[in-house]
């Protein structure tokens, strides 16, 4: 057995309302991958965050590399060398590779020696297999490059303990197999890598180790052999939620959404939708599938009103809605539900009841002669919390409290209270656990077997693959095809959302006899 | 590794420790002006005539608090103008000039029309005054919104114009011709002056004062604007995706916010000073933006920040008597803002100085367990 490098005896840590970690016990050796895995609010990050000497632990003890030690601030876990890659990279986007990596390190003084730095930083990305060119800069990266950065930049601050939060939640399936290779490479190297992550198929790909955690508290530890989909499944949830299993077809119908020539301008000017036509049906979810940033964003706000486009038609039923207003799209049976769940979703410091009415505030049935009807509010609150089963402490308190799956549940409750005749949902799952997962696509398929045309843009191909009836494949603002579910391979897809156009997928396949 | 001085961010925000905090942190503010007395000469007998006639004369004689509740009138109706404004995140710092703006308003009407009878001179001082506000306001509001101009710049400097036309009235066309050449407008016909309770001068514009108390918390907490003024103060992205209309709301609320403190310049004018001079705002306006932050954006903490600041400002008045100078006086107000503000930070975060954790619940805690554990040996 080799030796271990980080021991977590008894973390215990309560937040307001609620205990993230209940005298959790933690062990990773050297040399290893291993998996933290547990659904949403199972407090792994918590206890990372812990680790990584973010928040501090009210109980337990850790030992480093068989020290004793007690962190106050993420600087105090660099020094015992474990280092956190967070999910949002905290990169400056105007500096090179070398300028980030240099950045905050302690031998970087008032006076930078750029070739000293440059040199050492290549020869660590030598030492573990990592390409990038230095001298560019990061807003020219890809989201796979810029998390390379990421793992440079502890790595030159010599972290032996390297924690990734949820590392594959924005990269595409090749990127990922990369980033594995990586890790792999480096727990040769003698790191220990420990990943933060609810998907099981990761897991059981690449973890030496696993330890699973469930409602604050371990729930188990599985390695080598005894990981597989099952026992781990059945770790990571209370009750055995079926993973697999047939979605039956919807019954597609009249067109409730069309979007004809659609041009729309991205962040900075870029032409982020370029030429874009499709049809939503009744009865049907069409699936976007595309590596992140292809226009799937801009598509998505364009459609629901939010975002203003260059030129195009947007028609929903009968009615042109292509200048009408956001709130004219509503009250015609749009519905959004946004990529960014907590900040337009959403209003953080705001209640139940302002949340339930974001987006019919202005509906007759919700005001009164003077102001917003906040009795009838409040028993939609209760509505909303038995039909959605909303985990909710205090009512009144600000939905920044709640946790991400009893977050979507509201913005879902909210968003179908109005019957939609379409339904855009952006990435409704990202980051949920498999329960809540379950929940929201379960939600999603009853409305379109109640009539409702939905849009769903994922990055999970299985998940497409699954639930949707087509899809439709983005690359670079354009539709590389739109597949139908009985012909869709996850391979076809990958290959079209990389840019390969489906005449060329069928004759590569057909060469390859793939 | 340890350090010396931490700060820990309180997981549950503010809690009823919030009074305590101001209590001590006002007791602080007494101590280091106590040690500030005693360094310019100060015998300690003075000095505690100094400390009566700044912090309890304003606030515990008769009449003190008459005083103070006429200087807390304009100043309740500009914390409400501003606190509007903030509520959406914009920062209408303007409340000086906007206040100017009505003042002028007000004494253009008693100077061009002094022979209207009571109630028509006031009701139209009031409408002009409003709609020199709204002008004031909506100079800065128009750019924010169509070619987003920073309203932090654009409402600041209108307080200067504002400022500098109340000057060139008062030393030109408007100049009283019996002032024996101060500058200053005529005197308000008496007709339009504000009807006041007994001797007191305490006026109608504490009623007015009063109701837009009410009328800001009625439209902040329950009505459907205020509904869209709190989700775009939160969060601009969320207020396009509940489609409102950002811009229209960044005109309407400087333009409302513009009105109400112009309205606090024809009250004070009507109500109080009842002339025009170049003294009439005297800082008020920036004094609303503190009392706004101070009492959190919250009504009733509006009322009670508003006669506060205005008492600690009389105060000052009544210890120069005591024989200091008013530049000490000065000093000791800003003494008592720093230390209030300062001890702010405990309701939001925890500090560690060495071992010693400084923390309000804590402290609260262990009061109660210790009160609990005598009520026990009582037994």
């Amino acid at each position: 057995m080799p030796e271990p490098t980080v021991v977590l005896k008894g973390i215990t840590k309560a937040f307001p309302g609620v205990m993230a970690n209940e005298n959790v016990d933690f062990t990773a050796y050297k040399g290893e991958i291993h998996a933290l895995l547990g659904e949403n609010g199972a407090g792994k990050s918590t206890l990372m965050n812990i680790l990584a000497g973010l928040y501090r632990q009210d109980k337990g003890e850790m030992i480093i590399e068989g020290n004793r030690v007690e962190f106050h601030s993420p600087a105090d876990a660099i020094k015992a060398g474990i280092g956190m890659i967070h999910q949002h990279f905290k990169l400056v986007e105007n500096f090179t590779v070398a300028e980030n990596v240099a950045l905050g390190h302690e031998n970087t003084r008032f006076f930078v020696n750029k070739k000293n730095i440059a040199r050492d930083i290549t020869a660590v990305a030598e030492a573990n297999d990592i390409e990038l060119d230095m001298s560019a800069y990061v807003w020219q990266l890809s989201v796979g490059e810029q998390q390379r950065v990421e793992i440079l930049k502890m790595l030159y601050r010599n972290a032996r303990i390297l924690i990734l939060d949820e590392p594959t939640a924005v990269l595409t399936p090749q990127e990922s197999t990369r980033l594995f290779d990586t890790l792999r490479e480096m727990a040769k190297n003698g790191c220990t890598i420990i990943i933060i992550t609810h998907k099981l198929v990761e897991v059981c790909d690449v973890a030496h180790r696993v330890t699973v955690m469930r409602q604050g508290k371990l729930s188990g530890i599985a390695q080598g052999e005894e990981i597989s989909y099952q026992s781990l499944t059945g770790m990571m949830m209370s009750e055995n939620i079926r993973l697999d299993g047939k979605v039956p077809a919807g019954k597609a119908a009249a067109a409730v959404l069309e979007v004809k020539d659609l041009f729309v301008r991205g962040f900075k000017g870029v032409q982020a939708v370029d030429g874009l036509s499709f049809t939503l049906h009744s009865g049907e979810i069409l699936g976007v599938a595309g590596v992140a940033g292809n226009g799937q964003r801009e598509l998505a706000e364009a459609v629901s009103g939010i975002r203003g486009i260059q030129s195009g038609q947007v028609l929903l039923g009968d009615a042109d809605v292509t200048c009408a207003s956001v709130r004219a799209r509503i009250d015609k049976g749009l519905a959004f539900v946004p990529e960014d769940r907590m900040d337009t979703g959403l209003v953080g410091n705001m209640n139940l009841a302002d949340n339930l009415l974001l987006r019919s505030y202005w509906n007759a049935e919700n005001n009164t002669v003077t102001g917003i009807h906040y009795a009838r509010m409040a028993e939609k609150v209760d509505q909303a919390i038995e039909q959605y089963e909303i985990a909710v402490g205090n009512k009144k308190a600000p939905v920044r409290l709640m946790s991400g799956g009893n977050l979507q549940k509201v913005v879902l409750a909210r968003e179908l209270a109005l019957s939609p005749s379409v339904i855009v949902a952006a990435y409704p799952v990202r980051g949920l656990d498999i329960g809540a997962t379950e929940l929201i696509y379960t939600l999603l398929l009853r409305e379109r077997d109640r009539g409702a045309g939905v849009l769903l843009l994922s990055e999970d191909l299985d998940a497409l693959l699954k639930y949707s009836d087509r899809i439709l494949v983005l690359y670079r603002g354009r539709v590389m095809g739109i597949v139908d579910k009985a012909q869709a391979r996850i391979g076809t897809i990958g290959m079209m959302m990389m840019g390969t156009t489906p005449e060329e997928v069928a004759k590569i396949e057909a060469v390859s006899h793939f | 590794m340890k350090r010396f001085l931490t700060f820990e961010k309180r997981s549950a925000g503010t809690s009823g420790g919030v009074l305590a905090i101001r209590i001590v942190s006002i007791a602080f503010a007494v101590l280091v002006t106590m040690l500030l007395l005693f360094v310019v000469g100060k015998s300690p007998r003075q000095a505690g005539s100094i400390l009566y006639s700044l912090f309890v004369q304003p606030f515990f004689s008769n009449y003190g608090v008459t005083d103070t509740i006429k200087a807390g009138i304009p100043l309740i109706i500009l914390s409400i103008g501003v606190s509007l404004a903030f509520k959406m995140k914009l920062w209408n710092i303007g409340a000086e000039g906007q206040m100017a703006a009505g003042a002028i308003g007000a004494a253009g009407v008693a100077i061009y029309f002094p022979n209207l009878p009571a109630l028509p001179l006031v009701l139209l001082m009031a409408v002009v005054s409003i709609a020199a506000g709204m002008l004031w306001g909506a100079i800065a509001g128009l750019p924010k919104a169509y070619l987003r101009t920073n309203e932090t710049i654009t409402t600041l400097m209108l307080n200067y114009i504002a400022l500098k036309l109340v000057h060139a009235l008062v030393l030109g066309p408007w100049r009283d011709p019996q002032s024996k050449g101060f500058p200053m407008a005529p005197v308000l016909p008496a007709q339009g002056w504000l009807p006041s309770w007994g001797n007191t001068g305490i006026h109608l514009g504490l009623l007015l004062a009063v109701i837009l108390v009410a009328v800001y918390w009625f439209v902040v907490a329950r009505n459907r604007w205020g509904y869209e003024i709190r989700v775009t103060g939160e969060s601009a992205k969320a207020a396009a995706y509940a489609g409102i209309d950002v811009k229209k709301n960044i005109v309407l609320v400087l333009v409302v916010s513009g009105a109400i403190c112009g309205l606090a310049g024809m009250v004070e004018f009507a109500g109080r000073a009842h002339r025009l001079d170049v003294n009439l705002t005297n800082g008020m306006g920036f004094t609303a933006v503190i009392i706004a932050w101070l009492s959190r954006l919250n009504p009733w903490g509006v009322i009670v920040m508003s006669l506060f600041m205005a008492g600690l400002n009389n105060g000052g008045g009544y210890a120069q008597t005591e024989g200091i100078p008013s530049a000490i006086a000065t000093m000791i107000q800003g003494i008592l803002l720093f230390s209030v503000l300062g001890f702010d930070v405990l309701t939001r975060y925890k500090i560690r100085i060495g071992g010693v954790l400084i923390d309000v619940d804590t402290f609260r805690q262990r009061r109660k367990s210790k009160a609990l554990s005598a009520g026990k040996g009582r037994e």
